[in-house]
């Protein structure tokens, strides 16, 4: 079986994110600081291989690891 | 001796009589079984054309229950089946060279579809355009409303020869012909658009899902799209860049649009030039009917079940 490619909280954070969530929404809501999802951010840009948050909500949709 | 003779001609020629009978009964029941026995009716088909792009068609074939017809039209799907010669030329079939159709198995509305291990021999770069061809045509039988796939014994979890997920049942928010103009990660929207391409006189409808920032209504970006975009890597809509959406209303399954149109070009509209528009609204939102008015005059209106959009 082929393991995803974000960790769960990185997906949690993205699926926030597709949601209009502000990085101190999201903080909140996940319990964890703001700092913490800025880095969950990068690191699945630097996984996914991009630059930016919006090439990376693209790579996600298109992988399904998001959907709408 | 007379009546002994007698005996043996009403005999045979009563023998004679009754295998003509059953002769006969039995010609009759087959001409009546070629008249009708299978009846030919429209499948929609999704296949890929020159452009690469996952097109709508549709086939007439036989077959009298879904097993049969979901059979035949794959046949149509798989390279180099002799069936391919019902495409339009202007198509290509998708499904690998040697695919075979294994079983398949409605339950409720979900059809569990599975076919031999062929079905992966598919190149990464058209592997998408493959799952999307089969998902919409599956989707086309008004008995299916999700599909699952499976190879062999084993449910398709991954777009063959990428690191694309599918979910278990695919239904018809999948998409097809994705296409993602995407700045920012805020107001995303996915829609679905209908566009016209070209093969010489014949003019046929696309699909495209579309994934936008943007947080308009969606009939909104629809008219914006459609009347703004002329000409495109082969993606035709002949809405006019006149148009301009003034008001609209969604209520009782019905929307409503109103419209100001510096060239007129609405009111000599014909079905052609507002089916894209009309498939369009009719895939985003789950309405019955579209109503279209120029500065307040109604000039047409629209129901869901008299769009044909093969």
């Amino acid at each position: 079986m082929r393991k995803s490619i974000l960790t769960k909280r990185e997906k949690e954070v993205f699926e926030l994110l597709i949601l209009n969530k502000t990085t101190k929404e999201i903080a909140s809501k996940l319990n964890i600081s703001e700092k913490t999802v800025r880095n969950h951010i990068s690191n699945a840009m630097q996984k996914l291989g991009v630059k930016g948050r919006a090439a990376a909500v693209v790579e996600l949709l298109k992988l399904r690891e998001l959907s709408l | 001796m007379f009546w002994k003779r007698s005996i043996n001609k009403i005999f045979f020629t009563t023998l004679i009589v009754f295998i003509a009978f059953i002769l006969f009964s039995f010609s009759k029941t087959s001409v009546d079984n070629e008249s009708f026995s299978s009846s030919s009716y429209r499948v929609p088909l999704y296949t890929i054309n020159e452009d690469s792009y996952v097109s709508m068609t549709s086939v007439f074939l036989d077959g009298d229950t879904l097993e049969e017809k979901i059979s035949n039209v794959i046949d149509i799907m798989v390279v180099d089946n002799n069936k391919n010669f019902l495409l339009p030329s202007y198509f290509k079939p998708i499904l690998p060279r040697g695919t075979k159709l294994i079983s398949v198995r409605l339950k409720g509305d979900i059809l569990k579809i599975v076919f031999s291990k062929e079905l992966l021999n598919i190149s990464s770069e058209q592997a998408d355009a493959m799952i999307e061809s089969l998902l919409y045509t599956l989707l086309g039988f008004e008995e299916v409303v999700g599909v699952e796939i499976y190879v062999e014994d084993s449910l398709l979890k991954y777009v063959p020869n990428t690191n694309k997920k599918l979910p278990t049942i695919l239904y018809d928010d999948y998409g097809i012909n994705k296409s993602y103009s995407l700045s920012s990660n805020m107001d995303i929207k996915k829609i679905n658009l209908y566009y016209y391409t070209r093969n010489n006189d014949n003019y046929y409808l696309i699909p495209v899902t579309k994934y936008v920032n943007d947080n308009r209504e969606k009939l909104e970006i629809i008219v914006e799209e459609l009347s703004s975009f002329l000409y495109q890597d082969n993606l035709i809509s002949m809405l006019s860049d006149s148009v301009e959406l003034v008001s609209y209303d969604i209520k009782d399954n019905v929307i409503s649009l109103d419209f100001t149109d510096s060239l007129d070009s609405l009111y000599n509209v014909n079905d052609t030039v507002i089916k894209p528009l009309l498939c369009s609204l009719f895939s985003n939102y789950t309405v019955d009917r579209v109503k279209i008015s120029v500065d307040g005059v109604k000039i047409l209106e629209k129901d869901k079940k008299d769009i044909d959009i093969y």
